[in-house]
């Protein structure tokens, strides 16, 4: 899932406190689950918001309001009077929704009170770990479902490099060396011949350093 | 008690979500000490009415909150307008 955290309060005040109306907006999926951006986050910081504009004396009509994803257009049609209605728009969903609002009400500010981080998965209840770049080209199948794009720091793909030490990555003793990690994995899957394969040179134009990517199904 | 919440960890929860709120009324200039939160079981009769008085002291001598301030100041000043008016 996609995780985010919220911006520092302070700085979601400065974007939109010259507005006279706005409505905070939850996004009900990914950042739901990171607590950082669900609708009950979007209530909670619209009751924030109207306690800081109440203290500093700034006329604004504050609404909450949100929907399960922000990504998709059929799940808007239940929001979509209030946002028609709305003179600025705070939206706590990831990057993803902040600009398909953006695209939907084009005349209408939409602010992100998320930075969007990372891709990962839940470790525990409120830890999340990155675990996957969308690099667009695989390579789970050879690794025991250990990414060396994601969690090599240096994208290694025929590791470990020299830095690696007592399973640890040299740029910090808390990451875990991806590629000792890939090691004890392919041998518990009786598996290691897979680590003597030599990863050939890797297709970055599939990553997004290959530009902007889109996919579409044909005949759909 | 701690530990002995009917809905097993509610009360645990409960001093998480607590200590959470607190820090966002710090955030919005309100004194978290405005919220606390404390354990005890239903027959500690005698001990929630030492809480209530000892918590509405405290409450009394911090005064109104910003907040309170905030609002009375905007609702004269609408009165004000409505009298020019």
């Amino acid at each position: 899932m996609i995780v985010g955290e919220q911006k520092p309060f302070d700085e979601v005040w400065e974007m939109v406190k010259n507005h006279k109306q706005l409505t905070v907006f939850g996004c009900n999926t990914c950042v739901a689950v990171c607590h950082q951006g669900g609708n009950k986050e979007a209530e909670i910081l619209a009751s924030l918001l109207r306690m800081r504009a109440t203290q500093e004396g700034v006329d604004m009509d504050i609404v909450n309001g949100g929907i399960e994803r922000q990504c998709e257009h059929p799940f808007f049609e239940s929001a979509q009077e209030m946002l028609e209605g709305s003179e600025a728009v705070l939206s706590l969903a990831c990057g993803i929704g902040v600009q398909f609002v953006a695209e939907k009400y084009m005349s209408t500010p939409v602010y992100p009170a998320l930075n969007t981080t990372f891709l990962g998965d839940v470790q525990e209840d409120g830890f999340f770990t990155e675990k996957c770049q969308a690099c667009g080209d695989c390579v789970l199948g050879l690794t025991g479902g250990i990414c060396p794009v994601s969690r090599c720091c240096k994208r290694v793909l025929n590791g470990p490099c020299g830095g690696s030490t007592n399973g640890k990555c040299e740029i910090s003793k808390d990451i875990d060396c991806a590629w000792q990690l890939v090691v004890n994995r392919l041998e518990a899957l009786g598996k290691l011949d897979d680590y003597e394969k030599i990863a050939p040179v890797k297709d970055w134009s599939k990553d997004r350093a290959g530009g902007p990517r889109s996919f579409k199904l044909e005949g759909f | 008690m701690e530990g002995q919440c009917h809905f097993l960890e509610g009360n645990t929860n409960a001093v998480k979500r607590v200590k959470r709120v607190k820090a966002m009324l710090n955030m919005v200039g309100v004194d978290p000490g405005r919220l606390e939160f404390f354990h005890l079981s239903a027959a500690q009769g005698p001990r929630w009415a030492e809480i209530c008085t000892e918590f509405t002291e405290k409450i009394i001598a911090l005064g109104p909150s910003p907040i309170w301030y905030a609002l009375k100041k905007k609702n004269e000043s609408t009165q004000v307008e409505k009298q020019v008016a």
